[in-house]
């Protein structure tokens, strides 16, 4: 029996391709999609930590030391019988050189234990009880006892008493929760902690772990303006100061040395400072620190460029950690004076009493892990790098805060994989059906050409037993093979997209899986396929061949069309239910939080999935029956032979036709979904980047400029490759924005309308009920107009049409309070990702404020693409920036920081490979439904021919059939894709900034039409040729 | 009305290749066939009756030699002529029906009236002949709703509906039960009186044999017998 199957298998090649090629394509495709996925993983750690700056921070919880020690004892120990006494010890120790002021005990004691009242002492003399609490835990809010201050080398002894209200078999498994804290030390220190330890101790500690490349330390104070100066000037805004070495320096490039260098025992001034002050190496600035009169004499070193270094300015509050808070005036010294010399300052200031430091020093060890040793997934690099993290809290534990970047960035990676698993889990799943479909497809057009030979078969003495092992035979081995090609096929697909070094980065063990899974699930389901309708041609009998005519519409499709009606509506269902939950609506991420940027509802998935396989399919339905109620030439006449045979063919044969229409419409579907999805994603991708960017191009004039830039600059940047320029100020909260009830800091941000509105990626949407037109008009046309942020203008009860006052260039010598109309709102302005508050006319202010420079120059390329693109970058390097360092920023170069490693995805990559399979599918579909066409008719072909049906004819026939599926098939196809494409959008809206807009690529429907009809003219041409070669003689004789 | 056609057959060879070797199914054979007579093809299986018919009906192009039918040398012609002279000039019929499934037996007339180019009142052409054939009430029924014999007559009525000049049957009976065989028969013979088209029947029964002019013998692609029906020779007789 085996090699009766074998043998029709080699013997019949077309069909045996035929059944082949369904399977082939299908798992193939399904198999590429996991190949690709296992690539794509491998890179994907990668991608997200690339644009990470730190990768973990161990900051100092009492950065002015203080080295405050309580110590807490417990006596008796042992058995403590109901209503006994027991002592509780407290003693406050201050080993440091300063005294510690305002030194808090906090304690109660532990239950069962209950405080004796009126037994607190302070180094023997007794505390009065307050309100009958014990005075180490009054109120509601259970405060401790000021013991006052406590000088260097001294100790404080406190104690009470607690009796026991059941009997205690060991008092001394007692917990003992006493804290200590200190004006100089707020955060509370609990009893029996280790003696705090310094920042270098820690750095050589954590350095020797070895998963850490680097470990340093890094110091830094905020001081108030006019704190650095010279004999000659003074810098009048506020002063950061830094404490690090050459070697931090070394571990973070984007510390640029500008001029000068490093030298032991000097200080580095940023380039803004050096600029206000006049001063370069080897002059002297003072620097004054609190509560010291004497300034602090700072030779300098050498100028650094430090406006774009993340690990200096990225801000340290836990809310705003992504946030780069720049501050243009610093100066850099080293770790030991800031410990001799700016510790001691704030700390003396904050021991003043009623003194109230705006912020204290930072101290922090900042550590960078050894990226090349974390595997490629980032899950498993999660667990590498959480190891890590345990290891370096380990060191001098329980002191301080640890701040891991790299987890954190991980986990939203992981999360983004595990989105992007089930994303292409969607993009591979319609190929599984479509395998299934395509070898359903053949296996029933092969199963009623074969119907014959089973006859027979049955004739010689073979019975339905035989015949359905025959089936399981072909079956098996058809499935197999195809399963088999398919996978290798896959591999390679997926190779010719991502290379073959990501393919073995993901590794053997991987591969395999997938390679298993895609020929299991392959075999499995074309095995199905392939099987039921031969089983079933089994069990028919020659008459129900009359059911194929569809003479009467309707019939058995009726229930079919309900069904697939009931489908979409389902899939309806759930999309308005979705839409109404706000489930397409983005949540925010945060990479510093771990919380991952594309919270997409995945299972929203099946929503699109189900569109797409009951939209074909009524589709399809909808043509079968329009087809069957085709207009016949009215007799007396046949009508022309060729039109009047077709017109007969498609109205009482509309079955099959319908058949070929759904394969074709599935395809094109789902190859349609995926580049409009593939156009809307792209574009998305630009917007995003265009609004971080706020045009092609931004160009930030260089600290190292020695004055401030004009706008009038924007003309000398239109330099040939760049379309237009225009200038933009804005700094982090320069203003003060004062309404009728409330005033609250703001970010204002100053542009010139006429020029912003041509140049910047504004956007309707972005300015509420209006214009982005009309908000710019109204700034040109009055210079008192202000647009508010709509968040800002609700908080501060202000409305369009109001009257407001704004502190304009706040915290600097130029601050002026202006009146504004405000004008308009707004969500959104490109080029401030992380929101501005005040949009105001840059001419106004600078003539407000008598400040001449701008921040920077927004700009656009002429043409498009990366190539315009890159040539107005080069122009502009080699024109303006010859005499003006700049720093250029593009949406090429925005893109590549994305912090989402989701939309960072070459989805396009998949996308080819799809595109190329469901353009194979699609012409295997119509290339199946033609050779079925042979296969089932070419008797009748051949009838004809013999009475006088000319070739041409004939193939026109053919020709004619195959169009109709295919036109049809296409255009049903192509409205279902549109559909499934606007959902899919909709459904991972949470992956971008901005709202993306369905983008329906012309040129590619065309394209695929275009194919799709070759594939019908060469299927009908090879058709006719193979009628041409068929011996009618035989066949007209065959009964 | 067509003008009856003689039928000329000068040396004419068909041979195949096949995996077992070269099958001769027709080998040098010559034979003329007189306008408006009737002649059975008779021999036992694979003695190359129905490749003779295919090559007269321009369905096949022989190897070597010349078929003429009406003067014309159709195995000269171009496909498309061949088609042309079939629409036109010549009648099929099968042991099959080898009706069109998906036409009702008037359609199935019907289209081979209009691939001959058609008459305004082309259906009632098509009823009436059908109405001869004891078919009138069957006309708007598909093929798989008629019995054998009304199949088989649908496909006479296909054939004669053009008024052909020749009229090519290849075992038209071989399916059917006695009546319905004679009935057939009795058909065609009709039709050719009528007509006076020339009737070429492939057949392996006597008794069809019998009612024609003239019976030729075939044997392994040659003719061996070549007589009228009052002498019949078996082609077994003729080998042995």
């Amino acid at each position: 029996m085996r090699s009766y199957v074998w043998r029709d298998l080699a013997r019949n090649p077309r069909r045996t391709l035929a059944s082949l090629s369904g399977v082939t394509l299908g798992v193939a495709l399904f198999a590429s999609v996991l190949f690709f996925v296992d690539g794509s993983g491998a890179t994907m750690t990668r991608r997200a930590i690339a644009p990470l700056a730190l990768d973990m921070q161990r900051v100092l919880d009492a950065p002015l030391g203080g080295g405050l020690a309580l110590d807490q004892r417990l006596a008796p120990a042992g058995v403590l019988q109901r209503g006994r006494p027991a002592t509780i010890a407290l003693t406050v120790r201050n080993p440091g050189t300063a005294p510690a002021h305002e030194v808090v005990v906090n304690d109660e004691p532990p239950a069962p234990l209950e405080y004796d009242h009126g037994t607190t002492r302070v180094d023997g003399r007794l505390v009065r009880d307050p309100a009958a609490q014990s005075p180490l835990a009054q109120g509601l809010a259970r405060t401790g006892l000021n013991i006052g201050t406590v000088a260097p080398g001294s100790a404080v002894r406190l104690t009470y008493r607690a009796r026991a209200t059941v009997r205690i078999a060991d008092a001394r498994r007692l917990p003992l929760d006493g804290t200590i804290s200190s004006r100089e030390n707020v955060v509370p220190v609990k009893a029996g902690a280790p003696p705090a330890t310094t920042a270098p101790a820690l750095r050589e500690r954590i350095a020797r772990i070895p998963a850490v490349a680097a470990a340093d330390t890094l110091s830094f104070a905020d001081l108030p303006a006019g704190s650095l100066r010279t004999a000659g000037g003074v810098v009048r805004n506020p002063v950061r100061v830094f404490a690090f070495d050459r070697r931090y320096a070394a571990h973070y490039p984007s510390i640029k040395v500008v001029a000068g260098g490093w030298r032991p025992g000097a200080a580095m001034l940023s380039a803004e400072a050096a600029r206000t002050l006049g001063a370069g190496p080897g002059d002297t600035v003072l620097l004054h620190l609190p509560s010291v009169r004497r300034p602090l004499a700072l030779r300098l070193g050498g100028v650094t460029d430090l406006a774009r270094s993340k690990p200096l300015f990225y801000s340290r509050k836990t809310s705003r950690l992504e946030d780069f808070v720049y501050v243009p005036d610093s100066v850099v010294v080293s770790p030991e004076l800031f410990r001799r010399a700016v510790v001691p300052a704030f700390r003396a200031a904050s021991a003043r009493p009623g003194s109230q430091l705006k912020s204290l020093p930072v101290t922090e060890v900042d550590v960078l892990v050894r990226r090349g040793r974390l595997r490629s997934d980032p899950g498993r690099a999660l667990a590498q790098t959480r190891a890590v993290a345990r290891a370096i809290a380990a060191v001098a534990p329980g002191q301080d805060e640890l701040i891991d970047n790299i987890s954190n960035t991980l986990g939203v990676a992981r999360a983004d994989a595990a989105v992007g698993r089930r994303m292409f889990v969607f993009l591979g799943l319609p190929a599984v059906l479509l395998a299934a479909f395509l070898t359903a497809y053949t296996g029933s057009i092969l199963a009623i050409a074969g119907r014959r030979e089973q006859a027979i078969l049955r004739i010689r003495g073979a019975h339905r037993g035989h015949l359905r092992r025959m089936l399981a035979h072909r079956t098996l081995a058809l499935a197999g093979a195809g399963s088999l090609a398919g996978a290798a096929l896959g591999l390679l697909s997926a190779v010719a997209v991502l290379g073959p070094d990501a393919l073995r980065a993901a590794g053997a063990g991987r591969l395999l899986a997938s390679a298993a899974l895609a020929v299991g699930l392959g075999m499995l389901v074309t095995g199905v396929a392939l099987y039921v309708p031969g089983a079933r041609a089994l069990r028919r009998e020659i008459s129900d061949e009359r059911k194929e005519l569809a003479v009467a519409p309707g019939g058995r499709a009726a229930p079919r069309v309900v069904r697939d009606i009931a489908v979409l509506a389902v899939a309806a269902v759930v999309g308005v239910l979705a839409l109404r939950a706000a489930r397409f609506e983005p949540a925010g991420g945060s990479v510093s939080e771990g919380r991952a940027v594309a919270a997409m509802p995945s299972q929203l998935l099946l929503a699109p999935l189900m569109l797409w396989f009951a939209g074909a399919l009524v589709a399809s339905r909808t043509v079968r029956g329009i087809a069957a109620r085709l207009p016949l030439p009215a007799p007396p006449r046949f009508g022309p032979p060729l039109s009047g045979t077709l017109r007969r063919s498609l109205r009482r044969r509309a079955r099959s036709l319908g058949t070929g229409i759904a394969g074709v419409a599935l395809v094109v579907a789902f190859g349609t979904a995926l580049a409009l999805f593939s156009d809307t994603y792209d574009g998305a991708k630009a917007a995003d980047a265009a609004f971080v960017v706020g045009s092609d191009l931004r160009v930030t004039p260089s600290v190292l400029v020695a004055r401030p830039v004009p706008p009038a600059y924007a003309a000398r940047l239109e330099v040939a490759g760049v379309g237009a320029m225009t200038p933009v100020v804005s700094k982090l909260d320069n203003a003060v924005l004062i309404g009728p009830y409330d005033q609250d800091r703001a970010t204002l941000t100053a542009i010139e309308p006429a020029g912003f509105e041509r140049v910047a990626a504004l956007s309707d949407g972005f300015f509420g009920g209006g214009s982005a037109a009309a908000a710019m008009a109204a700034l040109r046309a009055d210079p008192r107009a202000l647009l508010v942020n709509a968040e800002t203008a609700d908080g501060l009860s202000i409305e369009p049409g109001m009257r407001v006052k704004v502190l304009l260039a706040r915290g600097t010598k130029r601050q002026r309070l202006e009146s504004f109309r405000v004008a308009g709102l707004f969500h959104r302005l490109p080029g401030f990702p992380q929101g501005t508050s005040l949009v105001a006319n840059l001419g106004f202010v600078a003539a407000a404020t008598k400040s001449r420079g701008v921040d920077f120059f927004l700009g656009t390329a002429s043409g498009g693409g990366d190539g315009a693109l890159g040539r107005a970058v080069s122009a502009l390097r080699s024109g303006p920036g010859r005499d003006t360092p700049l720093h250029i920023d593009t949406t090429a170069t925005a893109l590549d920081k994305d912090q989402s490693s989701l939309t960072a995805l070459n989805i396009n990559g998949l996308v080819d490979i799809d595109t190329v399979y469901t353009l194979l599918m699609s012409a295997a579909v119509i290339a199946i439904f033609v050779f079925g066409l042979m296969l089932e008719r070419r008797r009748e072909y051949v009838i004809l021919r013999a009475q006088g049906m000319r070739s041409g004819e004939l193939r026109a026939l053919v020709l004619g059939e195959a169009a109709v599926v295919a036109v049809a098939g296409v255009a049903a196809g192509l409205a279902v894709g549109v559909g499934v494409a606007a959902l899919l959008v909709r459904i991972l809206r949470p992956l971008f900034v901005l709202d993306p807009t369905l983008t329906i690529p012309g040129g590619e429907i065309v394209l695929r039409a275009a194919l799709a009809g070759a594939a019908t003219l060469a299927s009908a041409l090879a058709a006719a040729a193979l009628l041409r070669r068929l011996k009618p003689a035989e066949l007209l004789r065959e009964v | 009305m067509n003008r009856p056609a003689r039928i000329v057959l000068a040396g004419v060879s068909k041979h195949y290749a096949t995996l077992a070797g070269t099958v001769r199914a027709v080998d040098g054979i010559s034979l003329a066939i007189e306008p408006g007579s009737s002649v059975a093809i008779t021999g036992p299986s694979g003695c190359g009756k129905s490749t003779l018919l295919g090559l007269v009906a321009g369905l096949e192009t022989p190897g070597a030699g010349s078929v003429t039918v009406g003067g014309e040398e159709i195995s000269r012609l171009p496909e498309k002529a061949r088609a042309g002279l079939r629409r036109r000039e010549i009648g099929l019929i099968f042991q099959a029906d080898n009706l069109q499934p998906f036409l009702t037996a008037l359609e199935n007339v019907g289209l081979a009236l209009a691939l001959r180019g058609g008459r305004a009142d082309g259906y009632g052409r098509c009823l009436a002949v059908l109405g001869e054939l004891g078919l009138g009430d069957e006309a708007g029924k598909l093929p798989d709703q008629l019995s054998g014999g009304q199949r088989q007559r649908v496909a006479v009525a296909r054939a004669l509906v053009n008024d052909p000049a020749v009229i090519l049957a290849d075992e038209p009976t071989g399916s059917l039960d006695a009546g319905n065989s004679a009935t057939i028969v009795d058909l065609l013979r009709g039709a050719q009186h009528v007509t006076g088209a020339t009737l070429v029947v492939v057949t392996h029964d006597p008794d069809v044999a019998r009612r024609l002019d003239r019976i030729v013998s075939l044997l392994d692609g040659r003719v061996v017998g070549d007589s009228a029906p009052s002498e019949p020779r078996e082609c077994g007789r003729v080998r042995a």
